[in-house]
């Protein structure tokens, strides 16, 4: 193959053959084949692949059966009535032990959470008080039932 | 079914740790804080650290200031004595006595000059707080409030 | 209106997507025979394997006729459906990871200087011999080409689509699509040349 030519690129010759080329470069492309060989040549290589390749894929494609088809859609459109059926009646659909245990998880870490270490009542039940101060007096306060004891020391 | 089994498995297992935390770990330690203000009708002021205590004095005392003088954290074990030194030659002694279901027994008492002035036992709630008050200082009162969290 | 008599060529595009969007099953029919070769080609130049393509292109129709009521008609039901092709096969490739299935065998090299006669009709069984080879040897190195560039060769090839309908395919420039053909040619060319310089 040796020299290549050197009015127009590869590439020139590729977009050429796409017809992807300014209408007028088009044109002097296409007359400048008719005497350049390595061009016209290489326009050739590059249909030759496009339909080889195009020849090939035809025929090694299958037929689609519209039988086979139909049954699978058919199929496909079952299956997805049992799905929603099972989402309306089961709820969870797939994974159901999963999120079932995921549920339990949040339900105890809550109780946990609002019970285990917030009994109900005040922050502190004052269960004795030894003093001199002729006045205490426990508060609760209302909002936060936070205790508070008071004395007054005169 | 295997799957089933070993998540009841995991269930039983959290809500253990979740609901016997206290005779589990009977023998943790008490963490006790203890905050000592001077509160007073001075300029208004409120120390941020106390803010989450603030509205419940505010509802019930008339003091425009309160400043945090001291803050102090005791890791105390069971019938393990803590002090704090007060303002005014007076000492604050908490003692963590046990626990009764899901609070802290404390026994807490004010001494001025080694002298026992107050004295008091309450169930605190874990992780809550008492305040007591109030000494005292300075043109104004000290408020002690006290938390204790089990760990 | 007389369905029975209605011929699959006569039926234009707004039609069978009104009847589609009725869920006529004898609509659905017709898409899959007026379709299927074009759809069937892009999805082997994608995939290179038979079985695939053949279960993608079942699986795009199933999934045009269930999600017709989609379809904007904003671009031809050609043009929607061969994107539908593409992404399914994308995701088909993805899901699966499949590879190329023949191995990395090394290319006959035998005869090459009449590499390029392959368009020339003959009964010549020597001819017919090496057209066979040669579309043998092309297949390996379509094979080699990266995704991207088989794709944009497979709608200029098969769908003879220009640059531009090719970027707006792809979702990539008209200079890629230039570029990319044109690097699919070159190494192809070159890499079938190559052997004719051993002889």
């Amino acid at each position: 193959m040796g020299k290549k030519c050197n009015v127009y690129t590869s590439e020139d010759i590729s977009r050429f053959v796409d017809k992807e080329l300014p209408k007028n470069t088009y044109h002097e492309v296409k007359q400048h084949l008719n005497i350049c060989l390595k061009c016209n040549q290489k326009a050739e290589e590059y249909r030759t692949l496009s339909s080889v390749f195009t020849d090939h894929a035809h025929q090694e494609i299958l037929k689609i059966d519209p039988a086979e088809l139909r049954h699978k859609l058919a199929q496909t459109q079952e299956n997805l009535e049992k799905k929603s059926l099972r989402n309306v009646f089961g709820i969870f659909g797939k994974n159901i032990y999963l999120k079932l245990a995921s549920i339990a998880a949040i339900l105890i870490i809550s109780l946990y959470t609002f019970q285990g270490d917030h009994p109900a009542g005040p922050s502190a039940i004052v269960k004795s008080i030894d003093t001199d101060f002729a006045s205490v007096v426990i508060i609760e306060t209302q909002k936060e039932n936070h205790t508070i004891i008071w004395f007054s020391e005169t | 079914m295997i799957k089933f089994i070993k998540i009841i498995l995991l269930f039983t297992g959290i809500s253990y740790l979740c609901f016997f935390p206290q005779h589990a770990f009977a023998k943790n330690r008490i963490l006790t804080n203890v905050k000592v203000i001077h509160a007073s009708t001075g300029p208004q002021h409120v120390d941020p650290s106390l803010n989450k205590i603030i509205s419940g004095l505010q509802s019930v005392f008339k003091y425009t200031s309160y400043r945090l003088i001291k803050d102090q954290q005791l890791n105390l074990g069971f019938k393990e004595s803590g002090q704090v030194s007060l303002p005014g030659k007076r000492t604050l002694v908490v003692i963590p006595a046990n626990m009764e279901g899901k609070r802290i027994r404390y026994q807490i008492s004010i001494q001025k000059n080694r002298q026992s002035i107050f004295q008091t036992q309450v169930l605190l709630k874990n992780n809550s707080s008492i305040t007591i008050g109030g000494p005292q200082f300075n043109n104004g009162v000290l408020l002690l409030n006290i938390s204790g969290s089990v760990h | 209106m007389n369905k029975i008599k209605a011929n699959a060529d006569d039926i234009n595009e707004l039609d069978l997507v009104e009847r589609l969007k009725k869920g006529q099953q004898w609509a659905f029919d017709v898409l899959v025979k007026q379709y299927q070769n074009r759809l069937l080609k892009i999805a082997y130049g994608i995939t290179l394997d038979r079985e695939d393509s053949l279960e993608v292109v079942q699986d795009v129709f199933i999934s045009v006729f269930k999600n017709i009521h989609t379809f904007r008609q904003d671009a031809s039901l050609s043009t929607w459906l061969r994107k539908i092709t593409i992404n399914q096969c994308l995701n088909w490739k993805r899901k699966w990871k499949r590879k190329f299935k023949w191995n990395h065998e090394s290319i006959e090299s035998e005869n090459d200087q009449n590499l390029f006669e392959a368009n020339i009709k003959s009964n010549d069984p020597e001819i017919l011999y090496r057209k066979k080879q040669f579309e043998k040897n092309l297949m390996k190195l379509i094979k080699k080409l990266p995704e991207k560039t088989r794709m944009v060769l497979v709608l200029n090839a098969f769908e003879g689509l220009s640059y531009e309908e090719i970027a707006k395919t792809l979702n990539i420039k008209k200079g890629t699509v230039s570029s990319r053909l044109y690097s699919a040619r070159k190494k192809l060319v070159n890499s079938l040349g190559m052997s004719n310089e051993r002889r």
